[in-house]
């Protein structure tokens, strides 16, 4: 059965809402990197889905070099959050974002 | 390859430096590395600065690392006017927290990664305003984005700056994940990643719902960056936070790498017959100056009041932009130029006095300006600016936006703005006043900043004032780079060499 490009557009869309929803509801300071990341892979499944799908029988090269450079922009990125939560742990003791509250206004 | 030279310099002095700061360490000579880095900046300005003859002749010019036969298709670099006037605005401002990081930062470990993190951060923002398509747009703005939260992130021994800087990376990051989630559906829509491609592409395209959702994701991803006001809360966190250079750096031009994109996205991608963005800029930059305004109002901490400061200043820029007209375009640039040095000034002055007391609380400067009078006056200088004082560059710019919103019809605008800016005046006044009473015992043992943390407040005093009595060279650039930006198919056609 062929796969119909509207499936991957669908698919990165809803990845989106969850990474967005993830962004604002979770407390746990790991889970909103994570949260980051599934934003991060929906965009880059959108670049693959129109890399493959924009015309009949040529993939652009072009898409699949930013998903790439994407992917690896995207892992500096995450080292340097995951480092942030490390020195926020050595700080304040917990993972918990609504420990730190005390910057307000 | 001329063109590129501001950037390879930059980046070349920025992976260099820790090499140079390791042989510094061991000859014990700590601050060579800041020479080192401060010698980058000034032949990047220099570089930088020659590429205004390159500009008169032609006024759109591509560079491609790998040349093409036919169209340019992915990582090259145009420069034009825009460009050229944001990336001599980076890198100035970056030369003079340079200066001013000698001797502010000399207590601090870790110079070498801190010299070699602001060149690279200013080589990002320079990248970002060269870049001709999203693919390099890209790869800048996260090297700019990387080093900005390291950066405020520095003194990661201490509280603040670690909270911050988590709350910066989250909310930006977030900016820039849907900016490249429009940008694969640019693509798909259009079928390249160029801007001037695209462009062409969507010119007489009819108003359609996916063009509208493209440009709301493009507006909200750029505008995390630039602190429109739905997103700003990362901001008066994290410029405080941030060692006081930095923040002169992030409240000056940072913030306008979000702008200059904004800029990009509205004017050169999706012109106005396609995508309607007056009223949501105009909206946006309403809430943006009077949140900015407001809250400013009731800080009692010196560096958080510049911050929503920022806020509200980039309302003015947005305003600006709104119109949709190249008077306002012609504005908006006028405005970031002055608003650059003005809350560089600012930030710089709060930072030589924070050196001195160790303290950010407005109460506890009382009479500090009498102490220090250098200081004092070049802070008085930058609030006053700020202002909109005649005779200082803020007003030749608030005077351009507002002239430009009453050319366009924008009255309601006009009479908002006009509004903000006078409740602005209060607390830089308030400022200034504390700045200057008869100084409270903890004050009386301070006195004026080391040399070069002074020098640097003068040069951009001395610039203040000069660009408020002489604005001609700064509304001659901003003129071209209106009229160019504006004129969307000089872009295209020079682009795809028609």
């Amino acid at each position: 059965m062929p796969i119909e490009p509207y499936t991957f557009i669908a698919t990165s869309g809803v990845l989106l809402a969850v990474g967005i929803y993830g962004l604002m509801v979770k407390r746990n300071m790991i889970k909103m990197v994570m949260a980051l990341e599934i934003m991060f892979s929906s965009a880059i499944l959108s670049l693959v889905n129109f890399a493959y799908f924009r015309m009949y029988g040529f993939v652009d090269p072009i898409l699949h070099v930013t998903a790439i450079i994407a992917i690896s922009v995207e892992a500096c990125l995450i080292g340097i959050a995951l480092a942030f939560v490390i020195n926020a742990y050595r700080h304040y003791k917990t993972l918990d974002i609504r420990e730190l509250r005390r910057l307000r206004w | 390859m001329e063109i590129l030279s501001p950037m390879i310099i930059l980046a070349l002095f920025g992976i260099l430096t820790p090499i140079i700061g390791f042989i510094c360490e061991r000859g014990r000579v700590r601050n060579l590395v800041s020479a080192w880095a401060l010698f980058g900046f000034i032949i990047s300005f220099m570089a930088c600065f020659r590429l205004m003859n390159l500009l008169n002749k032609n006024p759109v010019i591509v560079v491609s690392l790998y040349p093409s036969i036919g169209e340019y298709v992915a990582g090259f670099i145009v420069l034009d006017w825009l460009s050229f006037t944001f990336s001599i605005g980076f890198i100035f401002l970056g030369l003079i927290s340079t200066l001013h990081s000698i001797d502010y930062m000399s207590h601090d470990t870790g110079l070498p990664s801190y010299y070699s993190l602001l060149l690279l951060m200013v080589c990002g923002m320079v990248g970002v305003t060269l870049a001709g398509d999203f693919l390099t747009l890209y790869v800048f703005w996260e090297l700019m984005s990387i080093s900005s939260y390291c950066l405020v992130g520095f003194r990661k021994h201490l509280w603040e700056p670690v909270e911050a800087g988590f709350k910066y990376l989250l909310m930006s990051a977030a900016g820039s994940a849907l900016v490249l989630f429009s940008m694969s559906l640019l693509y798909g829509l259009t079928g390249s990643l160029s801007f001037a491609r695209i462009a062409s592409s969507l010119t007489g395209a009819s108003p359609s719902i996916l063009l509208y959702a493209i440009f709301i994701l493009l507006l909200v991803g750029f505008g995390v960056k630039a602190a429109i006001v739905p997103f700003h809360s990362w901001l008066p966190d994290a410029h405080p936070a941030a060692p006081s250079p930095i923040s002169a750096m992030l409240s000056g031009v940072v913030i306008k790498t979000g702008v200059y994109a904004i800029i990009r996205a509205s004017y050169t991608l999706i012109a106005i017959p396609t995508v309607d963005f007056r009223p949501m800029l105009a909206l946006l930059s309403v809430l943006t100056m009077t949140v900015g305004n407001i809250l400013a109002l009731v800080q009692k901490d010196i560096k958080r009041l510049l911050a929503y400061s920022s806020i509200a200043q980039i309302g003015y820029l947005v305003l600006a932009l709104s119109l949709g007209t190249e008077f306002g375009l012609l504005a908006g640039i006028v405005h970031f130029f002055n608003h650059a040095l003005m809350k560089g000034l600012a930030f710089l002055c709060a930072g030589s006095i924070i050196h001195v007391l160790g303290t950010r609380n407005i109460d506890e400067l009382t009479g500090i300006g009498r102490r220090m009078p250098v200081t004092g006056v070049s802070f008085a200088i930058a609030l006053l600016s700020l202002a909109g004082m005649p005779f200082l560059n803020g007003f030749i710019s608030k005077y351009l936006i507002f002239a430009a919103a009453i050319d366009a019809q924008a009255y309601l605008l006009t009479f908002i703005g006009l509004l903000n800016s006078a409740v602005g005046v209060v607390y830089y006044v308030r400022v200034i006043q504390v700045l200057f009473r008869k100084p409270i015992e903890a004050v009386m043992k301070a006195h004026e900043s080391p040399p070069l943390i002074t020098s640097s407040l003068v040069i951009l005093s001395l610039l203040c004032i000069i660009f408020g009595v002489w604005p001609q060279p700064l509304s001659y650039v901003a003129e071209l780079a209106a009229h160019f930006t504006f004129q969307r198919l000089v872009y295209i056609t020079s682009v795809l060499r028609f």
